[in-house]
């Protein structure tokens, strides 16, 4: 019996064991079917609508509620699904354009903003409404609800309907129009949909993940929240219908993955590739790159509450000793214009007029930098490294392992300082980790980063005490520009000031700025006009196409 | 037998519970919080933090820890802090696919392991055992994930052989219907991996147990009254071995659950292994409680089926103290 049971087991596993060999061989057979008809495709119309774009993107969306949007993938895929007040450009300055609204027009107090609404239709066929932006004001305004732009809100006064196109926006200064506009342009949802839904349970409901909205495109499908089937929405009224009939977007754990899956065929195009996979993927050939601009900046911080870093001329002469090109040149494989740049602030490059031209990176200078620190007390030991009042000029740089880039950084920046006589260690830790110690001031040095805004709303992580001014810096003068300009109306005015800001900054060196860097998104060929631009990964998708005789047919056409 | 099985049950809970509270602990040691991935720097830390606590984040360690008691004894995990989901409907959409690919894996690798244990010892410690044994180290020497990442660089992405990830094809996910064929295609490569490791593992232990068992009187006795050595083998040799191996297939599920989570998260696979990866990474907190929960109760069914499969092969096993 006992035998007839061990091979009942054996010949039941060798039985599965073919049925699964045979079911690979007719899939990867019905794989080649696929891929020769495709290959075989030729332009049957002159359509030039059509096709679909895959792209993956990384951390999969928790919501895709337009006021709730939070991350990359949050921020993209809602501004394709909802309608904003106003569309955003950038030409040198952020600009509005009409979205939901086709016109508007302020007050002669400056507090006041009525917007007039286009015509247009909820993706369900209700109208879309003024009360349905009140709704969507009074949603965000419930301090239930996590909203990370509230704070934004807290100079609005009231938001009111005058009638089913017009809404009257009152706030409770006059400041910028663009920053007026800005603070109360979050997706509009409709009112008739989630006001049948607990505030508290909005973000969590089936109603965030398939949403109804109106906007270039709609979602017609999803997989849990890996994989969602956007098509494009004949009517849609706040910006240019789209050319490609489809957008998937799918979500992968690792950008390893992301790139595997571009390589393999199975996606068209990725967001955020990492520098060194921008270089193997396009070495391949068959795709395109896109530079988002330069806006991620990358700097050492040094804690000015440590007295090795409170002399600002010391400071000066840590940023002269370090070499600051060489190290873009290094991390930075492919030389391609826009991809990164040496800074001066944290300002990014791209923001017309806000940097002064005649500030340029503090020049490397090695000799420059020891005189500094020789007449700063800080004299070489017998054992090469400098010292002052028997205080060796030895400090822990921390960085955080996840980031290549930032670990050369590291390493390089170790380099350069041992040849000026100063010891650094450095501590490789989890992001999570760098940034507890780093939000908490528990560093000596650190190498951070962050993506910049792009509104005139400028150097907040400047004034005292904010929790992203790592280095602890405090200027009165500069505290006093930063709270000047929170109510300025004048862009010209608003210039000046964020000039003045960045001199500062740039004297007083609380950061040693190493890098801008860009975002990089990698297409694939077929793919013309994809239009990853500074603002979005896939800001502009409407605009993409694809030539008729490369697109790809559908079941039944 | 049930009785014995009722008692480990019995018995485990008190384990669960005290594996779950470690794992509270050492996320309280462990650096980072939810709030610095619930928006880009550029926003507000306050407005962050504000969102964090309305999830109760910031409520006190002592409020936390009752909570994290009460969801474990309930079974109800409450909501993601990342997306407010149901804890409970994250891990049921994951558990099916993480289940098939562990399933297939653990009964493919045990049935190819055994398979070589037999062709090992068929000559024990000729060329083809000999051979087969240097295999088995050197595979079980490659760690899971080195493996997982070359396999898809080179049969996915390089020669495009498979699918680089995910468990159906995009055009499939799309439409409706279970696409067997497809998912079987998905599941090649990482279920091939994991087969590949169960099955060096079971060879291992599978051979030493039929190398003894073939030194046994009433082995001699077969030989003696004539009896072939495929009869010899199959016949006499292997269901007396069998007993250790079936108690290493219950062991290997919760192994395999819990360790299937590296290649998940290298294919892109969407079970719990990669939902759980997440979790830690993000620190949601309810989503790794529900993971400390599941896999402990999956090492307790894996010792109970250990033991019922034990007795079923070698009924003296249920007078052993430990069932």
């Amino acid at each position: 019996m006992l035998l007839s049971a061990s091979l009942r087991v054996v010949a039941a596993a060798a039985f599965v064991a073919a049925v699964v060999g045979l079911l690979a061989v007719s899939k990867l057979a019905t794989q080649l079917e696929h891929r020769l008809e495709r290959t075989a495709t030729t332009p049957a119309s002159a359509a030039d609508r059509g096709d679909e774009i895959r792209i993956a993107m990384g951390v999969e969306p928790a919501t895709l509620l337009g006021p709730f949007a939070e991350n990359d993938a949050e921020i993209n895929i809602s501004s394709l699904i909802f309608p904003w007040l106003t569309n955003l450009q950038f030409n040198g300055r952020l600009e509005h354009v009409p979205g939901l609204a086709s016109s508007w027009e302020r007050s002669a107090d400056g507090k006041t903003i009525a917007y007039h609404l286009k015509e247009a239709v909820w993706d369900d066929g209700k109208p879309i409404l003024a009360s349905d932006v009140v709704f969507t004001y009074r949603l965000v305004s419930d301090a239930r609800i996590p909203f990370s732009r509230r704070e934004y809100l807290q100079r609005i006064e009231s938001v009111e309907a005058a009638g089913d196109r017009t809404v009257k926006v009152k706030y409770k200064n006059a400041y910028l129009i663009d920053n007026q506009l800005s603070d109360i342009n979050v997706g509009v949802l409709p009112e008739h949909v989630y006001s049948k839904i607990a505030p508290g349970d909005i973000k969590g409901t089936e109603k965030a993940l398939a949403p109804v909205g109106h906007g270039p495109f709609r979602v017609v499908s999803r997989v849990g929240a890996r994989v969602f089937v956007l098509e494009r929405n004949p009517k849609c009224v706040t910006t240019k219908v789209p050319n490609l009939k489809r957008a998937v977007f799918y979500f992968t754990a690792t950008p390893t993955a992301a790139k595997n899956a571009l390589l393999a065929g199975e996606i068209d195009a990725m967001e955020s590739t990492r520098i060194e996979d921008v270089a193997e993927i396009t070495s391949k050939g068959g795709y395109y790159t896109k530079s988002r601009g330069l806006r991620g900046v990358d700097f050492v911080a040094w804690n000015v509450n440590n007295p090795l870093f409170k002399d600002k001329e010391v400071r000066r002469a840590l940023t002269q000793a370090l070499d600051r090109d060489g190290l873009n040149r290094a991390v930075f494989p492919i030389r391609e214009p826009g991809l990164y740049a040496q800074p001066v602030g944290t300002i990014p490059p791209v923001l017309e007029r806000a940097i002064p031209n005649d500030l340029k990176p503090l020049p490397f200078d090695r000799k420059r930098a020891q005189t500094i620190l020789d007449e700063r007390g800080w004299r070489r030991g017998l054992d090469g490294i400098r010292e002052k009042d028997g205080k060796k000029f030895s400090f822990t740089l921390l960085v955080n392992s996840e980031t290549p880039r930032r670990v050369a950084s590291a390493r390089m920046a170790q380099q350069d300082l041992k040849e000026v006589g100063i010891d650094v260690k450095i501590d490789e830790m989890e992001f999570s980790a760098l940034n507890k110690r780093m939000f908490a001031r528990d560093f000596e040095a650190g190498i951070y980063g962050f993506q910049t805004t792009l509104s005139f709303k400028q150097g907040e992580v400047w004034s005292t005490g904010v929790p992203f001014n790592f280095s602890n810096y405090s200027n009165p003068k500069v505290d006093a520009i930063i709270q000047g300009m929170r109510d300025e109306e004048d862009v010209e005015k608003l210039r000046d000031s964020l000039a003045t800001l960045q001199k500062e900054i740039y004297e007083d060196q609380p950061v040693t700025f190493l890098t801008w860097y860009a975002r990089v998104a990698v297409v694939r060929e077929r793919f013309h006009n994809f239009g990853a631009s500074i603002l979005a990964f896939i800001g502009d998708l409407d605009k993409c196409y694809v030539p008729p005789d490369l697109q790809k047919k559908f079941k039944g056409e | 037998m049930w009785a014995g099985i009722a008692r480990r049950c019995l018995v485990s809970i008190p384990v669960c519970l005290a594996a779950s509270l470690l794992v509270f602990f050492l996320l309280e040691a462990a650096p980072g919080e939810p709030v610095q991935y619930l928006s880009d720097p550029e926003a507000s830390a306050e407005a962050a933090r504000e969102q964090a606590g309305v999830f109760g984040y910031f409520d006190p360690m002592p409020v936390r820890l009752w909570r994290w008691i009460e969801n474990t004894i309930t079974f109800d995990f409450g909501r993601s802090i990342l997306d407010g989901r149901p804890v409970r409907d994250k891990v049921f959409e994951a558990l099916p696919h993480t289940l098939l690919l562990s399933g297939v894996s653990l009964i493919l690798g045990f049935a190819l392991g055994i398979a070589i244990a037999l062709i090992s010892a068929w000559r024990p410690r000729g060329a083809l055992d000999l051979f087969i044994s240097a295999s088995g180290v050197a595979i079980a020497s490659v760690p899971v994930f080195w493996m997982g990442t070359w396999a898809v660089a080179w049969f996915a992405a390089e020669w495009k052989w498979f699918p680089t990830g995910g468990d159906v094809a995009i055009d499939a996910m799309v439409e409706p219907g279970w696409h067997a064929a497809d998912r079987i295609y998905h599941l090649i490569l990482p279920a091939g991996i994991l087969i590949l490791v169960t099955s060096v593992q079971v060879a291992r232990f599978t051979r030493a147990a039929l190398l003894a068992t073939l030194r046994e009187e009433f082995i001699q006795s077969a030989r003696a009254r004539g009896a072939s050595r495929a009869r010899v083998l199959l016949g006499h040799a292997l269901p007396a071995s069998l007993h250790s191996t079936v108690a290493l297939f219950g062991l290997s599920i919760p192994w395999l659950i819990g360790g299937s989570a590296v290649v998940e998260y290298i294919f892109n696979y969407p079970g719990t292994g990669r939902l759980f990866i997440e979790a830690m990474k993000r620190r949601d907190y309810p989503v790794v409680c529900a993971a400390v929960i599941m896999l402990s109760f999956m090492a307790v069914l894996g010792n109970a089926l250990a033991d019922a499969l034990a007795i079923r092969f070698d009924p003296r096993a249920e007078d052993r103290p430990n069932v």
